[in-house]
């Protein structure tokens, strides 16, 4: 017979993570929820360290203090557990006030650190900051006695009790539903913008940790402000984690480094820009994988701030403020000047885009629960263990930083350029980590995605919220799970968003390309409109799909579907020949050899590039046993077409570059 | 009670209790809320009443003329003779739409028509030793569909509604998803000085703005309302003085709670169809309700219950010129289930702030097992 079984789980999680305003934040909000549910297993463990062990994850105790106390730059241990115990109340109630401990503990040395002996040190200040601090965290466990119920949590969460509290005043400009903490509230702002000055002259809070115009609550204080307490400072780096800017910045700056006749120029820009303003080298040591043997010639040129390679973030003075006496304009010049020559030496441009992936395992409770029931749950929880050790290397191989990876999730920022095929390389990665399991069950072991290219200005709620909804409602409960859901997030909302799954998108052959890429290929970019690329059987061009959109206007259907991310338009008749309709429009205006050889071979290609063009315009999806279902009129099936695929792929093409003036 | 149907004459936008204000960067995206909470509605609708009422152009200033306190109220709390129900929704082809109840489960599909399939009710469960204590905590039926998931978020049919308050399961088609009642669109504002028109430092903001389905209105019930008082064909209601219109169409079904058939005399559940603002407790925070928590008014005791994320509703006291406090509420949706005797009336009001339409709740059945 099992032993009882502890189910624990600490939140809130989402919304803890979300709520965060820089790269910093994000990661700090990973790192906290790591390290504490870190803290409540190792006291869980303890209070019988022979007889409880951990079932999921699957870590000794060793292991568990090797991943939460060594300097790992990432989040590694999920928010919940499960533990094997034969006192497992005794183990619930250990682990709850290990949390409580470590909390207390940390935000008191952020108070001593920060705020002690400033002006937050008032009462009313110390009021807000011990509410905050005492109710924030949702802590929940359940006892499941039969030792074999992974559903157990879920039954615990819709009861939820949390511990909400009153928070007069002010907001958080980071967590607005609580109280920021200068306790302002009502009449003059005076006092309340006395306050912040006043601890952002602090000695050591420098320029970069507190802008003007944050207020912050206890609780996003802490997340802002624990890494530099002097025990996390040496160990967890935070000056190292890349602005969003900067990583949108990193596929020009390869091109750059690909390209010495540059680099003098790049090097005189950064010393002009570094000589009077020392703090204009924030990236020091960004740690993005093919910029680590950045040529030195190029001096400080890869440690400057991502506002200093973009002229509209510089020439805004609240994001990128100057010393006095620094010649703003002067700098901006010598930018303009600079990126026009890197363009027409390396002919790359700096695009505002970035990309966010999220990821996860699919139906994981009816995984563990059926290894269970065959006696092999530790294959499936180890497989876990052994997934989440290679993503981090798979991010960094990518150029992206990996914020969280730990069970089956996935967290990580990349460049737009690696950032596809990095989510390819994690979901192969997951399908092999369960390679122990039985050939019935591998199966059931998929994982999909959500990856979101953002501008660098989205902020991170809006843009986590929206990633979680392609991941659970696109890529899961639409496209039927194993499946890969990617959105273009612009300045003025989503602008495009396409789903698969992962079968469709690697093709028949299950290609390491996905079709996404093979598309991007063919995309001619928009410099190149009008040119004889165009005239190529080969290329697609963007005219050409906005000529599809009105072009379809007559097929019947709902066509402002065709304006909607994520909606497809579904053709009146299903037997409508969609290919050959395409292929007509796509060879109209195209001068084909007169040779009737050679205007063969064009159709030919022609026809390869539509085929190609469809792949990625028909709605997709997954039924539960596995079969890939194409919604192309057969089977009971809407002629579905929509131009979010290829407009992605456009996207990719392009990369959403700013053109050099 | 009257029944107001309102649409934006534009799109509307309401916002949460996060900072607003020039030269913060916590003003970038910042997304309306919706529905918008039943004091915001309250407050445009009294304001709107109190311009109406005037001969002389009121110029609303933050208190309208003395006469009218007997009929409107003196202050955020105290609305006069006024009481208010809502908000909640209608819909052209389903009618009245009310949030659905958090036992409701079904799978998801991607079908707006039918957003939710499979569907099945959550049930007290025997009881489990948690962190709380022993709870009977809320158990799906072996009924329930793989990857099946609470129906929060989504809204409900008068028809439907009922036939979950009687302890059975709604039709599919009763369920409707909010994607076909509203969405939301991101814009670029520039703040502009109101006389010399010119734009500032920081003047650019990006709020996301919510905009009704040509097919959805916002309902909205008054009681109260004194004879020869009417509410204005529009009025500003929100943020940024954006307008509603006040719909007057025979189409358009009068606010109406479902109601079950009694319960049985131990056994019953509550639904909070708008949220529920908790009472403080002796330390001046809210009690968050637990196992064995009692409701004034409602003689039975909570023997299991279905509750969403807290929400924290505040607002701007106009009066005072301060911002008033966030307090946590039960969303809509929870479902409390009693053992106990259940309250004589189908709808009873829980919480505070009752008057402007929170608290509303509706009476009914336990499932019925299948």
């Amino acid at each position: 017979m099992n032993a009882p079984y502890l189910h624990f789980t600490l939140g809130p999680v989402q919304g803890f993570v979300a709520q965060s305003r820089r790269t910093r934040d994000l990661w700090a909000s990973s790192w906290l929820l790591s390290r504490l549910t870190g803290e409540a297993m190792r006291a869980a463990l303890e209070t019988d360290e022979n007889s409880n062990y951990l079932v999921l994850p699957h870590l000794d105790k060793d292991r568990l203090l090797e991943l939460y106390e060594c300097d790992k730059e990432h989040a590694s241990l999920p928010n919940r557990f499960v533990l094997s115990s034969p006192n497992p109340a005794e183990a619930g109630r250990k682990a709850s006030e290990a949390i409580r401990m470590f909390w207390k503990n940390l935000a008191d040395e952020v108070w001593n650190q920060f705020l002690a002996s400033t002006k937050a040190d008032n009462p009313e200040t110390r009021k807000i900051w011990d509410r905050q601090v005492e109710h924030f965290w949702e802590i929940a466990w359940a006892i499941d006695p039969s030792g074999k119920d992974f559903s157990i949590l879920d039954q615990r969460k819709n009861w939820r009790t949390p511990t909400p509290t009153v928070e007069p005043g002010d907001h958080c400009s980071q967590m607005h539903h609580l109280q920021e903490l200068s306790g302002w509230n009502g009449g003059s702002r005076k006092s309340q913008q006395e306050f912040w000055k006043a601890l952002r002259e602090r000695p050591n809070i420098g320029e970069l940790d507190l802008d003007e115009g944050e207020r912050l609550c206890s609780i996003a204080f802490i997340k802002r402000f624990f890494p530099k307490l002097t025990q996390y400072k040496k160990t967890l780096h935070t000056e190292n984690w890349p602005s969003t800017l900067y990583l949108a910045a990193v596929p020009w700056l390869k091109a750059i480094k690909d390209n010495p006749e540059i680099h003098k120029a790049c090097a005189d820009y950064a010393q002009s820009v570094s000589k009077d303003n020392p703090s204009a080298c924030g990236e020091r040591n960004a740690r993005i994988n093919s910029l680590e043997s950045y040529p030195k010639e190029l001096g400080n040129f890869p440690k400057l701030d991502g506002n200093f390679f973009y002229p509209r973030a510089l020439e805004n003075e609240h994001a990128t403020p100057l010393p006095e006496g620094v010649d703003r304009r002067k700098l901006l010049d010598e930018l303009q000047k600079l990126r026009r020559r890197i363009h027409e030496t390396a002919g790359e441009s700096t695009s505002p885009f970035y990309a966010l992936l999220l990821m996860d395992g699919d139906k994981m409770g009816v995984l563990l629960r059926e290894t269970q029931a065959e006696g092999k749950i530790a294959l499936a929880t180890k497989a876990l263990i052994e997934f989440a050790g290679k993503v981090p290397e798979i991010v960094t191989d990518h150029d992206g930083r990996c914020i969280y990876a730990g069970g089956d999730d996935v967290l990580a920022m990349l460049p737009i350029d690696r950032a596809l095929a990095c989510a390819s390389e994690v979901e192969k990665a997951y399908r092999e980590s369960f390679h122990g399991l039985s050939a019935e069950m591998r199966p059931m072991a998929t994982l999909s995605g959500a990856l979101v290219f953002a501008h660098y200005k989205t902020a991170f709620s809006t843009l986590l919220r929206e990633a979680h909804t392609y991941l659970d409602s696109v890529a899961k409960d639409q496209t039927g799970r194993a499946s890969l859901a990617v959105a273009v997030q612009k300045g003025s909302g989503l602008a495009n968003l396409y789903a698969a799954p992962w079968k469709h998108l690697r093709g028949d052959s299950g290609n390491e390309t996905l079709t996404l890429e093979c598309l991007k290929e063919k995309m001619i970019p928009n410099q190149d409109e009008g040119s004889n690329r165009e005239e190529k059987c080969t290329t697609v061009s963007g005219s050409f799909l906005y000529h599809l959109r009105d072009k379809l206007g007559s097929l019947g259907g709902d066509t402002s579907l065709l304006d909607k991310p994520g909606s497809y338009l579904e053709l009146s008749d299903p037997n409508f020949p969609l290919e050959d309709f395409l292929l007509a429009e796509y060879l109209v205006g195209k001068s084909l050899s007169k040779k009737k050889e050679q205007a063969k071979t064009q159709k030919a290609q022609a026809r390869e590039t539509i085929q190609s063009l469809l792949k990625s315009c028909r709605k997709v999806t997954r039924k539960s046993d596995g079969m890939i279902l194409e919604h192309n009129g057969q089977n009971d099936t809407a002629n579905s077409f929509s131009l979010d695929g290829p407009l992605v792929a456009r996207f990719l093409e392009e990369g959403g570059k700013e053109i050099e003036s | 009670m009257k029944t107001l149907h309102f649409i934006p004459q534009d799109a509307w936008f309401f916002r949460d209790g996060r900072p607003y204000q020039k030269e913060e960067n916590a003003q970038a995206d910042v997304e309306s809320l919706f529905p918008p909470f039943a004091s915001t509605v309250s407050g445009a609708i009294r304001v709107a009443l109190a311009r109406n009422a005037q001969k002389d152009p009121w110029t609303c200033s933050n208190k309208w003329p003395i006469e009218l306190d007997n009929v409107l109220g003196t202050e955020t709390d105290n609305l006069g003779v006024l009481q208010f129900t809502g908000p909640f929704l209608h819909h052209h082809k389903h009618g009245l739409l009310f949030p659905a109840p958090l036992h409701l489960l079904g799978k998801p599909t991607p079908d707006a028509e039918t957003p939710f399939t499979g569907l099945t009710l959550l049930e007290p469960g025997e009881a489990i030793e948690t962190d709380a204590g022993s709870y009977r905590l809320p158990k799906a039926n072996p009924n329930t569909p793989e990857g099946a998931k609470n129906a929060e978020g989504q809204w409900i049919t008068s028809d439907g509604l009922k036939a979950i308050l009687n302890g059975q399961l709604p039709a599919e088609r009763d369920l409707v998803s909010p994607a076909r009642l509203w969405a939301f669109e991101s814009r670029v504002g520039l703040s502009r000085d109101a006389i010399t028109h010119a734009v500032g430092d920081a003047a650019l903001y990006s709020p996301r703005y919510v905009r009704l389905t040509k097919d959805a209105c916002m309902v909205f019930g008054v009681n109260g309302l004194p004879k020869g008082w009417s509410i204005p064909e529009s009025f500003p209601l929100g943020g940024e003085g954006r307008m509603a219109i006040t719909l007057n169409r025979d189409d358009l079904k009068g606010l109406e709670i479902p109601a079950s058939k009694r319960p049985p005399q131990n056994q019953f559940i509550l639904v909070t169809l708008t949220p529920v603002v908790l009472p403080r407790a002796d330390d001046g925070q809210p009690a968050w309700p637990r196992p064995e928590h009692t409701f004034p008014g409602v003689d039975a005791e909570l023997l299991s219950a279905c509750l969403g994320k807290p929400l924290h509703i505040g607002g701007w006291d106009s009066i005072n010129s301060k911002p008033l406090p966030l307090r946590p509420c039960l969303p809509p949706g929870c479902v409390l289930f009693f053992e106990g005797t259940p309250p004589n009336e189908p709808t009873v009001r829980l919480g505070d702030r009752t008057a402007h339409g929170y608290g509303r709740c509706v009476i009914g059945h336990w499932p019925i097992p299948s």
